[in-house]
């Protein structure tokens, strides 16, 4: 469904992720990742719970640092997205407590990596692999449309 | 610290190798024609806007930013939708590996540029040269 969104936000919310997902590695602070899944999985709830949202709402914009960009667009994508990354991120940290370094934090940056190629090359990097997929016949067309 | 550094340093390098990986397949198709898809009467550039019809950023970044194209530059350039999945043979005579991707094509059939993912009105009219500002030589293709 077409609604108002708030471009810069979106943006805002992949750079913070980035930037978090980053510090917990540099910091080898599996804590971080962990609790970063958490935030982006109460987000994916509940959008109005978002923390990323509130520092951008309250902290962000009334200085003028950003200023909205609102477009007409589909926010269910993009809080799949971000579920996915909660996802990624959870998977990563219990990875972490588990021992298995390596797979953890492989996780845990690529999370960092995709949000950023989205923010530096508007590449969708779902969209790339629902293409492939499609392609290669592991995805059927909607039935309406075939 | 320092060896997370590394890996950090790593990963941002291999990005930047894919994208020039990308950009180097890209060129690969950009040498062969497409005069067949030139407007016979009265050539003129042409956009092929690939797409499928699940594709959301296609519907909310891509078509706005081809309707604002069309908007600025009407009669000098023509924008075509692609459905992709519903045409592979076109989107493999292009190497498309995503979508949004556009494909630009000058009146003389010369591929100008394979863009992977969305790609905004004012590049794609750079591309064309329509807005007066050329594009760098080297520097007509883009993706992750």
């Amino acid at each position: 469904m077409v609604t108002k969104v708030d471009r810069n936000a979106i943006k805002f919310n992949q750079v913070s992720i980035a930037v978090v997902s980053t510090a917990a590695f540099l910091a080898d602070f599996p804590l971080l990742a962990g609790l970063l899944a958490v935030v982006l999985a109460i987000a994916t709830a509940r959008p109005a719970w978002s923390l990323f949202r509130g520092i951008y709402q309250r902290i962000v914009l009334p200085p003028g640092w950003l200023r909205p960009n609102i477009v007409d667009d589909e926010a269910a994508p993009h809080r799949f997205a971000q579920g996915v990354g909660a996802t990624f991120l959870a998977g990563g940290w219990i990875a972490l407590v588990s021992g298995a370094g390596a797979v953890g934090w492989a996780l845990v940056l690529l999370v960092a990596v995709l949000a950023m190629v989205n923010v530096v090359f508007d590449f969708c990097a779902g969209c790339f692999v629902y293409y492939q997929l499609r392609r290669a016949g592991l995805i059927r067309r909607p039935a309406a449309q075939e | 610290m320092a060896d997370r550094l590394l890996v950090l340093v790593l990963i941002a390098a291999g990005v930047a190798a894919l994208r020039l990986l990308l950009r180097w397949r890209s060129a690969r198709y950009r040498v062969r024609s497409a005069a067949d898809l030139v407007p016979r009467g009265r050539p003129r550039p042409v956009v092929l806007a690939f797409s499928t019809p699940d594709c959301v950023p296609c519907r909310t970044q891509q078509k706005p930013a081809l309707q604002e194209l069309l908007r600025r530059y009407p009669e000098r350039v023509e924008v075509r939708d692609v459905d992709a999945a519903e045409q592979p043979g076109l989107a493999d005579r292009f190497g498309i590996m995503t979508v949004p991707s556009t494909v630009v094509i000058d009146p003389r059939g010369r591929i100008v540029a394979i863009n992977h993912g969305v790609t905004r009105w004012e590049r794609l009219a750079a591309q064309l040269s329509l807005n007066g500002v050329r594009p760098p030589a080297r520097v007509r293709s883009q993706g992750a």
